[in-house]
């Protein structure tokens, strides 16, 4: 159909329930996650076989340019996006076939999981407007489903409700801001829209650039339009808060960033300015707000929130080096915030509460997930051998190389402030034991550890040898900037 | 024939009176409403800008835009509605000023 990227994880997520309609109830947790696990491994093999072709010249689906000529571009930036949503997708489809197994209905769940992360593969992959819609709204309708999984429980209902009037607000302001880039040049192939809208500059075309962004910020949670990240990413299973923060969050801030520097860079309309307002706003409110939580994942739904703004500081600096720093801060807070969500969901399975008074002394019961709890933390602080660091170097470096110090500063700032709420929750870890409660706590089980470890293990890996994904960040900006490369 | 300023001007005025129902309103099927409503004022759009580049040539490229996403606003329709449901069985009421088991 497409590509066998997107193809063997859409055929996976069809047999995944039929599977699971011929297994027993009891043991159709595990078996399903191990058939749509393997899905993602043949996408993700083959994605990676086909990495040194892509780097050299993108691959174009259909070859040719039909009378509609929707299409679908593997080009390097996105392989950096769908990377990142394939490992997710594998660690928390691996994770989830312990952690769901007191659920009912899992085979539609690891069905609807792996929609969504076709959904972002596919949105990052796209190379017009329309396929970009398509599988955008594949993604965002299988996320209300997740987010609301738990469909007994009042908190989750309420959650996906609140989500799912922001979200749905937001799609119709994309199709509408579609809709207008559409008058304006007759084609919503991207390429083409780059090359014709030279003449620029006019109300309408801003109105679009408005639209479009709006429509996307409230899925990347910009600051006034951020109100539903912290209940949604409460109220979800764990593994679907580590994709939607990792990875669905990281899309919408890929697609802004390739909007903005493939269509709008030739009205020359100077975006600094605005993103660094939103970049003050969302680190300002993300982490003085993530001060006040007792919830842990509510902290870590702001510092997700604040991190979103770390993102924005490479965009608004509006460089190379800026875009790099922000797409390596992207692919690095996803994996930062997936591993402290998944370390978070191993608590919760087996202490039953998401408050930070009731995790003190937890270190000593369950040492392996406190650890990765730990690097995670320190990650997402921007400790010096970890990924974080790197790439928030990066960003403090564009800032000084584009001339806005003050930025900067803030970011400095910022992440000092939010080291406030990051000592809490390594306070509650290594605290000794208050009550008798928690002496019957054990380790998390061995399915549930292996995703910790793995993304534990990568993270140290990419701070201390940052040299392959930086190079990869590099590339992919060098295409974002460059829209003449993909004529 | 209305001129193709007048069918921008109605798809703006819907979109307005979406946002319009979505605020005021307080009832969750309103709310569905509003948001169906929203998406229809895009649809609009486009129906209206694939007759407008080349006279007497509709462009197969936004009718084709606009089935799919009215197949897309079932689906979302859908969903909302059944966990409209649920959110009744949960609290007795669609009152969305009433759930207020989280703190925003």
């Amino acid at each position: 159909m497409f590509t066998p990227i997107i193809d063997s994880l859409f055929i996976f997520s069809i047999i995944t329930p039929i599977i699971g309609f011929f297994t027993p109830k009891k043991s159709s947790c595990l078996i399903c996650g191990a058939v749509s696990a393997g899905g993602y491994v043949i996408s993700m093999a083959y994605l990676l076989h086909i990495l040194p072709q892509i780097l050299t010249s993108p691959i174009r689906i259909p070859m040719e340019t039909s009378a509609v000529s929707t299409s679908i571009v593997i080009d390097v930036p996105g392989s950096l996006m769908s990377l990142l949503a394939l490992a997710l997708g594998l660690f928390a489809t691996i994770y989830s076939m312990r952690f769901m197994e007191r659920d009912s209905g899992t085979p539609l769940y690891y069905s609807l999981l792996m929609a969504m992360v076709t959904g972002i593969v596919g949105a990052s992959y796209s190379g017009d407007l329309f396929t970009l819609f398509i599988f955008w709204e594949l993604m965002c309708i299988t996320s209300y489903v997740l987010v609301g999984f738990r469909r007994n429980v009042k908190e989750s209902v309420e959650a996906a409700i609140k989500y799912m009037l922001m979200s749905g607000v937001g799609s119709a302001t994309i199709l509408f801001g579609m809709s207008l880039l559409y008058g304006l040049t007759g084609t919503l192939n991207l390429p083409r829209i780059a090359l014709s809208l030279k003449a620029g500059g006019e109300p309408w075309l801003y109105a679009s650039l408005g639209m479009l962004i709006t429509g996307f910020g409230i899925k990347a949670a910009i600051v006034p339009l951020h109100v539903w990240v912290p209940d949604a990413y409460a109220a979800a299973p764990s593994p679907i808060s580590a994709i939607i923060a990792g990875a669905s969050t990281e899309l919408a801030v890929f697609v802004i960033c390739k909007l903005l520097f493939f269509i709008f860079p030739v009205i020359k309309v100077s975006w600094m300015e605005f993103f660094s307002v939103f970049a003050v706003l969302n680190m300002v409110l993300g982490n003085i707000v993530g001060l006040l939580q007792n919830d842990v994942k509510r902290m870590l739904a702001y510092s997700s929130v604040a991190h979103i703004g770390y993102i924005f500081i490479g965009i608004a600096a509006g460089t190379k080096l800026g875009l790099t720093a922000s797409l390596l801060h992207m692919f690095n807070h996803g994996l930062m915030k997936a591993l402290a969500f998944l370390c978070m969901g191993a608590i919760i399975y087996r202490i039953g509460s998401r408050n930070l008074e009731d995790m003190a002394g937890i270190g000593r019961r369950m040492p392996i997930t406190s650890t990765a709890f730990t690097i995670a933390v320190l990650g997402l602080i921007g400790m010096p051998p970890l990924n974080g660091f790197i790439s928030k170097l990066l960003l403090f470096m564009s800032c000084l190389d584009s001339g806005m110090l003050w930025l900067g500063i803030l970011l400095i700032i910022f992440s000092a402030v939010s080291t406030g709420y990051y000592i809490r929750i390594l306070k509650a870890l290594i605290a000794a034991p208050r009550d008798e409660r928690l002496s019957d706590v054990k380790e998390a089980p061995i399915l549930i550890l292996i995703p910790i470890c793995c993304l534990a293990f990568l993270m140290i890996l990419l701070g201390i040898w940052p040299d392959p994904i930086l190079r990869f960040a590099e590339e992919s900006s060098s295409w974002l900037m460059e829209v003449g490369r993909y004529a | 024939m209305p001129s193709f300023s007048a069918y921008l001007a109605c798809a703006i005025i819907l979109y307005i009176i979406g946002l319009y129902c979505l605020v005021t309103k307080r009832n969750l099927i309103r709310l569905v409403m509003g948001v169906e409503i929203l998406i229809n004022a895009a649809h609009i759009n486009f129906i209206a800008f694939s007759a407008y580049w080349v006279p007497g040539f509709i462009d197969p490229l936004a009718r084709s835009i606009v089935i799919v996403s009215i197949g897309l606003a079932g689906c979302f329709g859908a969903v909302l509605l059944s966990f409209t449901v649920y959110a009744y069985r949960h609290y007795g009421t669609l009152d969305v000023r009433r759930m207020r088991e989280l703190r925003g």
